[in-house]
């Protein structure tokens, strides 16, 4: 079918085509108010066409399988609607070998067992408190991406992913506490009583409320909303912020942009991470490359459109992601995203770390972190999850306050400490194993 | 289609306690230019569908593309649903509807040539780029949907709904060194494609408040008396009560329901907040939700108290309350969950220039790039603010994101403006995974005292 689709945009006056087919298929349970409430599967299938035309690209996406003709003419006519570009679709990647990610024993997980799964999870926080009300998720997915264009690349690869959120809600009079951990991965890896247990621990440490003044203080970031904040790096080091001259970072390619503690590795081939994947949306081969080498600038995220305007080879980052949700979809056109990101571990154990501190806040959860001028580093973030830390030890749980700054000034100039544990966090369609950062003069307010 | 609906829940009625189905076919055109650049002109088609089923108290919903193969997706989302089914759902009783939804469009973007849409985003891109030396880059989106929904369920209920979806923004960006600036103007309708035509002055007026932003100090944090602007209150009403007014937090959640009874106090007789899809036109419009119950204006708040919350039939009927219309699914890929459609502080008498005057030190914030909620606290962002400093406005602040508790902020607005207005744009809200889903964001300029603002 997909060489069909290249033949009629050819016949339609495309002088290239390449067709990207995205097929998923999911299954999982729901829990939420302690009680299993819903099992939801999905199969979705749709591919997405781009057409060169003098040099100029068109773009159109269907799931409707009956609208292809219609949908390959609307690709053509939308490339003489712009403007000329200079790219051409690659040929063929060299292989990843031995890249994980599919798992056989995702794929035969059955309903049953994550049913089973999430009952026990409702089950060990009701015996920890039967006030919590737990909810959550357990989902498997089996994606397959195949891409066909016109110089003659023809690949596909498959990935399973299982996902898992365990969580609960306590209301005490006006105080609400909610807590939850999230794992995923392309392998059937996930342990389920771990995660429990984390959520176990983070009511155990959100219980009292303790007030706190404002001002700057000295702030642990958990690896969770560490990643949350360098989403601001991701913007700075996209190809297209970088092209159209709004990223900060635009003209900073080796200089000092982080501190020399902070080194980031970008890996499209982590094991079992949900962002790796042996080649990109594009085809471009995808592989493991230095971001931030002891805090120096080593190098921007391009896709095949931005890389010859910035002068750079393809880097591998052209995605096709959901801006709103962040999922691998192809209705979205590729543009440049970033991969897994790994930043390097320190020498302290957050435990030393915190016993450090004099008056600080440790921050887990922040809401509200879009709504922040990112680009520039910016933001302003209600503090969702956080605690007091007075005298080298965290008391409670501190809520209506937020935190602020600038990333780049925080992350440049004021990091303290970086942790040795390092943990997986998965944000969007990358898989992200980020340390315990502290950082200093950060600016809490109440 | 109408009947291959009828035929599947009529098959599998006795499988299960309810089933419903929902086919949906889309079409898309949209433009967006980054830059100088045309980056993208881009068509898409969807046609898939879902199967949702209840079965003693739980759910199995199934969604796809194939449609050929519905029957068997059926089978599916039934033995889902009693994989788990043990207890006992009672969905809230509405009356079957039959009916067909047409299209009453005033201008009708499908009578526009593509050709004609291109240049019209150009207008306001080249307007942008040509602005002043300041303003470096620009970001200018457009997009119009159709859609036409087949529903029907296992009670009679089999409705055809055809709606319409036109958003856009522009926005203006100002690099200047490591300093990034961006205002932007959105527009949106559901019936006119005339939303996107003749902004050129408020496109100029993005440019000019990104230029004043550049030199615009950061706002210092703390506590203040804020007025927010009628589109800020839209988006402060929506976070901060519309998410905890939806019948899925507190329907099986007894403490929650402890809180929100009915009749609780949540801030003084002034204040008066509804939800409503029936305004005609505005991104937040809707006939039927996604289990085909007709929408109406519900009141959530009346004279400061609590009078009603944004019920989906399950959760109705959990609550022994009245269905309100409110079971909104993005799309077919996902199951209906109790949603927002347009959530508006109804306004009051109080003038703005009254609501500043007694003002010794605040912060009058404008415009809004969108906000979050999680429970009781909430935080949304301004689009940019101004300084008032002894009852008169002073500089413009940038980097304005406020927060609030919900038991506490409600109760601190003394002031309810009379000069409510309605915004709509290409953003939408966000829930369990579906996002953005098109809401419209309404109401009047409002004093709120004792504001968390997050800065230096």
């Amino acid at each position: 079918m997909l060489d069909d689709v290249i033949e009629k945009a050819q016949a339609y006056g495309a002088d290239q085509c390449e067709v990207f087919l995205q097929e998923v298929v999911t299954s999982g349970v729901r829990f939420q108010d302690s009680r299993l409430k819903s099992v939801d599967s999905v199969q979705s299938r749709g591919l997405a066409v781009r057409v060169l035309a003098d040099g100029r690209l068109g773009f159109a996406t269907a799931s409707d399988m009956g609208k292809v003709r219609e949908i390959v003419k609307a690709a053509v006519d939308s490339a003489w609607e712009s403007e000329k570009i200079g790219i051409s679709f690659p040929s063929s990647p060299r292989a990843a070998n031995g890249l994980k990610i599919e798992d056989e024993e995702v794929r035969e997980l059955q309903l049953d067992p994550m049913a089973q799964h999430a009952d026990r999870a409702i089950r060990r926080i009701n015996e920890y408190d039967p006030a919590i009300l737990a909810f959550g998720g357990i989902g498997k997915g089996d994606l397959l991406i195949r891409i066909v264009n016109t110089s003659g690349f023809d690949f596909e690869y498959r990935k399973t992913l299982l996902a898992a959120t365990v969580g609960g809600q306590l209301v005490d009079g006006t105080n609400i506490l909610y807590c939850y951990r999230e794992a995923a991965g392309t392998t059937a890896s996930i342990n389920f009583d771990e995660l429990t247990d984390r959520v176990i621990a983070d009511f155990e440490i959100s219980r009292v409320n303790v007030d706190i003044e404002g001002g700057p203080k000295s702030v642990v970031f958990t690896p969770r909303a560490a990643v949350a904040l360098f989403d601001v790096l991701k913007l700075g080091v996209n190809g297209r912020n970088v092209e159209k001259e709004t990223s900060p970072i635009r003209d900073k390619m080796g200089e000092k942009i982080l501190s020399e503690r902070l080194t980031v590795i970008e890996d499209g081939l982590l094991e079992e991470a949900v962002g790796s994947a042996p080649f990109d949306d594009e085809g471009t081969v995808l592989e493991k490359k230095t971001v931030v080498d002891h805090g120096v600038l080593k190098s921007f995220a391009v896709d095949l459109r931005t890389a010859p305007k910035l002068d750079l080879p393809p880097s591998g980052n052209g995605f096709r992601f959901d801006r709103f949700t962040g999922a691998q979809s192809y209705e979205s056109p590729p543009s440049p995203q970033s991969t897994n990101w790994l930043l390097s571990p320190g020498e302290q154990s957050y435990e030393e770390i915190v016993a450090g501190i004099e008056d600080g806040v440790v921050v887990d959860l922040m809401m509200g972190l879009f709504t922040g001028n990112l680009l520039s580093g910016d933001f302003s973030a209600n503090l969702m999850l956080a605690y007091k830390i007075n005298k080298g030890k965290v008391v409670g749980r501190v809520k209506n306050a937020m935190v602020s700054g600038n990333f780049y000034d925080i992350f440049r100039d004021n990091v303290i400490a970086v942790s040795r544990q390092t943990e997986r966090v998965t944000a969007g369609s990358t898989t992200n194993v980020f340390p315990y950062l502290c950082a200093r003069n950060v600016m809490i307010s109440t | 289609m109408r009947d291959r609906i009828r035929d599947i829940t009529s098959k599998f009625k006795a499988k299960c306690d309810y089933i419903e189905v929902r086919i949906e076919e889309m079409a898309e055109t949209a433009i967006r230019f980054s830059g100088k650049e045309l980056e993208t002109v881009s068509t898409k088609a969807e046609f898939g569908g879902c199967v949702r089923c209840l079965v003693n108290g739980s759910w199995g919903f199934c969604s796809f593309n194939d449609v050929e193969r519905i029957e068997e997706f059926a089978e599916m989302a039934v033995a889902q649903a009693r994989l788990l089914g043990q207890g006992k759902t009672i969905l809230a009783e509405v009356s079957p509807v039959e009916d067909d939804v047409n299209l009453l469009l005033k201008k009708d973007p499908r009578g526009v040539l593509l050709d004609e849409k291109v240049s019209l985003m150009k207008g306001y891109n080249d307007l942008i780029n040509g602005y002043s030396k300041e303003v470096t880059s620009s970001i200018v989106i457009y997009f119009d949907r159709y859609h036409t929904i087949w529903f029907g369920n296992s009670e009679g209920t089999n409705i055809v709904q055809e709606k319409m979806d036109i958003a856009g923004v522009c926005s203006a960006i100002c690099a200047e060194g490591d300093k990034t600036r961006s205002q932007r103007i959105a527009f949106g309708s559901s019936d006119d494609y005339s939303c996107a035509e003749g902004i050129e002055e408020k496109v100029k007026e993005a440019c000019q408040n990104t230029i004043l932003q550049l030199r615009a100090p950061k706002v210092k944090g703390g506590r203040y008396t804020v007025i927010a602007d009628p589109a800020l209150t839209g988006v402060f009403i929506h976070e901060a009560f519309g998410h905890l007014s939806e019948g899925d937090n507190v329907y099986e959640n007894k403490k929650l329901q402890e809180l929100m009874t009915i009749g609780a106090e949540y801030g003084s007789e002034k204040l008066n907040v509804y939800d409503t899809g029936l305004q005609m036109g505005r991104r937040g419009y809707l006939k039927y939700d996604d289990e085909g119950v007709p929408t109406e204006k519900t009141y959530l708040i009346k004279e400061g108290r609590l009078v009603g919350r944004l019920h989906s039939r399950e959760t109705a009927g959990a609550m022994g309350e009245k269905p309100t219309g409110n079971a909104r699914a993005m799309n077919y890929h996902f199951a209906p969950i109790c949603r927002m459609r347009n959530t508006c502080i109804e306004q009051g008498d109080v003038t703005l220039d009254e609501m500043i005057k007694d003002i010794d030190l605040g912060v009058y914030a404008i415009d809004t790039t969108g906000g979050e909620t999680q429970h009781e606290l909430f935080t949304f962002g301004a689009g940019r603010g101004y300084m008032i400093r002894n009852g008169k406005i002073a500089e413009m602040v940038r980097d304005v994101t406020l927060s609030g508790n919900v038991f506490a902020t409600l109760k601190n607005i003394d002031a309810i403006g009379n000069d409510q207005a309605l915004f709509d744009g290409p953003g939408g809200c966000g829930k369990g995974g579906q996002w953005p889903l098109p809401v419209s964001h309404e109401g009047p300029h409002i004093r709120i005292r004792d504001v968390i603002i997050g800065g230096e």
